[in-house]
């Protein structure tokens, strides 16, 4: 037997392996060159419509935008026949898409026509009507046609698979998410760079003065307003909403309803209604020691004490509280429960040694958001508050921080603003570092005490 | 069933801890009705001086703070609560909804917790803050106006997506189970399943946590001061969202406070304490409104409640 040896010859193996890769390529292409197109085209567009209301970069990017509507028109167009082609039925959602953007290609072009034609001569504020239009309208028309058919085609160029529709769908609603908080961390970062970028510590610590040495800023007498009015309000509206709480959540008697009525519209209207409540009680004309304290007739100036501003903000706290109380209460396992009155326990020990125990953490957590909103809430005491020159005690004019940053720019001429106006900064950098505090613990109590929070078993 | 295990209860005692927590309870029943009351006394004099219909129903609005003669017309301030309250939901809800699906669809995962705690953290930024977001920055980055409809709405977006998030993600939550689960038993994606059992199981959640989202929308002033102003009037196309019509909150806030005319306090009798009293008024229909829309939700629920019952059975 002859042993041949065989000289291998790896060119031309090399030539078909080249061959069968261009080929590879090829194929590819001629499966997926359809979405991938039209997947570069949508996700482009997806990015000039978000970077357009940008004011740097509203005249360079302007004048693409028509085109690119018109080729995502052109491109669903292509996706739509792709579609049909490759799975023999035609795509409902794509033709639709395909005639909204095509609409809004005419509209779009249309739009400096319509705006000037529609929009009279606009004079004062300084601020070009038509430029605004310019800049939002074609966003949203953008975002509008774009993002579905990013969709579309990402879920084509994955293989049309139940798994890759989950993923180009969810895709979407990533996308404002992102947007979203990008916006919120915009806001933060501009509000803290602001602020730490005027820091003065020197003002934390002193009072405002207007005499002797007139125009001395100083937020103190501000920061403990702050403490001040959330203590009170805690102090007014703790017992009150652990009650109403515990009312409706536990010994649910005929009027359960209707509290639980009152407890949600107490949140759900307007703080400018409490305030104006808050103001009518102030400007009303009764004459006695307690409403005295209540009007701060004692001191020059609009009236309004930190007692009343905590009576009228325990209406906003009250729900809150009473809202977490009865979600502890509901969530008590029943079998504690019957295990305390199968022992013969009266209603008045399961209250203290059972149900408060295990409605603490709500009760706290109902506290400190209720102390973040009092933190905040300027609508109720900016009818009624004043500069706090005089001290800060129950009796006292009230004054808080939020109420320098609305001051600073709606206050009177001169004395208030004029002094303390460049010092805003540093109040909402304060006030953002309290009202944050409180909501940060808040949340980390209810991540440790999850369970509690919803109510069942 | 908690009173039938509570057996004292039963028998019609009265205990301590029952008596208090009722009496605690008739608390905000009280408050409510004390705040409508106010409010209605403080609105009587402009009922009386200008007249419902001319408030109601008239454009014209110009008072000490603008120039005379003075007309109370409070149409305009109506009409931008409206336009203020479409602008805002329009890119509240379609935002809310997405990081409800988010929270919902992802929820043990790292970015669904820190979503749903950032959410939370969110949620406690004073409104003062986005109105100083509105001086400070939001004009010199983005090419809206300074002070407009449109800021203003996109600050109380802003404000509101925080709080009608968590919301939508709990009527997500609370959709019955087994819709869910029959339809991913029979092979729908995930998708489809949220887009066509979920969704429509939710929808009653849904559509009140857009209504109370809607509330809080409608009823913040301080926001609506700093971006849009406190004088309304009828914009001339009236989808304008350029403009500057003020809503009822702000309105009112300009009419009856003292910070529109420079900190001076309102004398009693004069003109300024008739346009205090036409604040009121508007307070009064932002009540109204209110309440109607609280009613609505609640019968709503109610009604759900009774259909559930009647299916369970």
């Amino acid at each position: 037997m002859e042993i041949e040896t065989v000289t291998e010859d790896f060119s031309g193996v090399n030539e078909v392996d080249r061959q069968a890769t261009s080929n590879h390529l090829m194929q590819w292409m001629r499966d997926n060159g359809v979405p991938a197109l039209v997947m570069l085209v949508s996700v482009s567009a997806v990015f000039v419509a978000l970077l357009h209301p940008i004011r740097a970069l509203t005249e360079s990017l302007n004048p693409c935008c028509v085109p690119l509507l018109g080729s995502l028109a052109v491109c669903a167009g292509l996706l739509l026949a792709y579609g049909r082609r490759k799975e023999g039925s035609w795509d409902r959602g794509l033709g639709l898409l395909l005639i909204v953007s095509f609409l809004s290609t005419l509209l779009l072009w249309a739009l400096p026509d319509l705006l000037e034609g529609s929009l009279p001569e606009y004079t004062g504020y300084g601020e070009n009507k038509i430029e605004t239009y310019q800049a939002i309208v074609p966003t949203l028309l953008l975002l509008l046609s774009a993002v579905p058919l990013a969709a579309s085609a990402s879920y084509h160029l994955m293989g049309a698979t139940p798994r890759a529709h989950d993923i180009s769908r969810y895709g979407i609603v990533v996308l404002p998410i992102i947007v979203a908080f990008f916006i919120y961390g915009l806001l933060i970062w501009q509000v803290l760079s602001k602020g730490i970028s005027n820091w003065d510590w020197s003002v934390i610590v002193d009072d405002y003065r207007n005499f002797p040495a007139p125009g001395q800023p100083g937020l103190r007498n501000h920061i403990l307003g702050t403490l001040l009015l959330m203590g009170l309000t805690s102090a007014i509206s703790l017992p009150l909403g652990i009650g109403a709480g515990l009312y409706v959540g536990e010994y649910g008697g005929r009027l359960s309803g209707l509290v639980r009525f009152s407890i949600s519209a107490l949140r759900a209207i307007s703080v400018f209604i409490l305030g104006l409540a808050a103001l009518s009680l102030v400007n009303s004309s009764v004459d006695s020691a307690f409403a005295g304290i209540l009007k701060g007739a004692q001191h020059t100036g609009p009236g309004g004490t930190y007692l009343t501003a905590s009576i009228f903000l325990s209406f906003l706290v009250i729900p809150v509280i009473a809202r977490c109380t009865e979600q502890g209460c509901r969530s008590l396992p029943r079998e504690l429960r019957e295990a305390s009155v199968s022992l013969g326990v009266s209603p008045g020990y399961t209250l203290t040694r059972l149900i408060l125990p295990w409605s603490l953490p709500n009760v706290v957590t109902g506290l400190l958001i209720g102390c973040a909103e009092v933190a905040g809430c300027t609508a109720v005491i900016m009818f009624i508050a004043g500069t706090g020159i005089y001290g800060v005690g129950p009796a006292d004019q009230v004054t808080t921080l939020d109420f320098v940053v609305f001051d600073a720019f709606f206050g009177k001429e001169g004395v208030h603003s004029g002094t303390m106006g460049p010092y805003q900064a540093i109040a909402a950098v304060l006030l953002l570092i309290i009202t944050l505090g409180l909501s940060l613990v808040a949340v980390a109590l209810k991540r440790r005490f999850g369970a509690r929070f919803r109510s069942g078993s | 069933m908690l009173r039938r295990v509570n057996s004292q209860v039963r028998r019609g005692i009265r205990s301590w801890p029952v008596i208090l927590s009722s009496a605690a309870a008739l608390v905000p029943v009280a408050m409510l009705l004390a705040v409508i009351v106010l409010i209605v006394k403080g609105s009587l004099l402009a009922l009386d001086y200008v007249g419902f219909q001319d408030m109601l129903f008239t454009g014209e609005f110009s008072a000490t703070f603008t120039n005379p003669p003075y007309s109370y017309g409070l149409l305009g301030a109506i009409w931008a609560t409206m336009i203020l309250l479409a602008v805002s939901m329009l890119i509240a809800i379609p935002t809310s909804l997405a990081l409800a699906v988010f929270t919902t669809e992802f929820p043990e995962t790292f970015w669904g917790r820190r979503i749903r705690e950032a959410l939370g953290v969110l949620a406690g930024i004073p409104p003062v803050l986005y109105g100083l977001v509105a001086v400070l920055f939001l004009s010199r980055i983005f090419a809206i106006p300074d002070f407009s409809t449109l800021t203003g709405g996109v600050l109380l977006a802003l404000l509101v997506i925080p709080f009608m998030a968590p919301l939508m993600d709990d009527a997500l939550q609370n959709a019955p189970n087994e819709l869910k689960e029959a339809s991913l038993a029979l092979g729908a994606t995930r998708w489809y399943t949220l887009k066509n059992a979920t969704l429509p199981a939710a929808f009653p959640g849904i559509v009140s946590a857009v209504a109370l989202g809607s509330l809080k929308a409608m009823g913040d002033v301080i926001i609506i001061i700093f971006a849009v102003g406190y004088v309304p009037y009828l914009p001339s196309p009236l989808w304008d969202i350029t403009g500057r019509g003020a809503p009822l909150t702000s309105a009112g806030a300009g009419l009856a406070g003292s910070f529109s005319r420079g900190g001076a306090p309102i004398i009693p009798q004069s003109q300024a304490w008739l346009e205090s009293s036409v604040g009121y008024f508007s307070a009064l229909i932002l009540l109204a409104m209110a309440i109607a829309v609280l009613c609505l939700l609640s019968m709503l629920q109610w009604r759900s409640r009774r259909l559930q019952k009647t299916s369970a059975e």
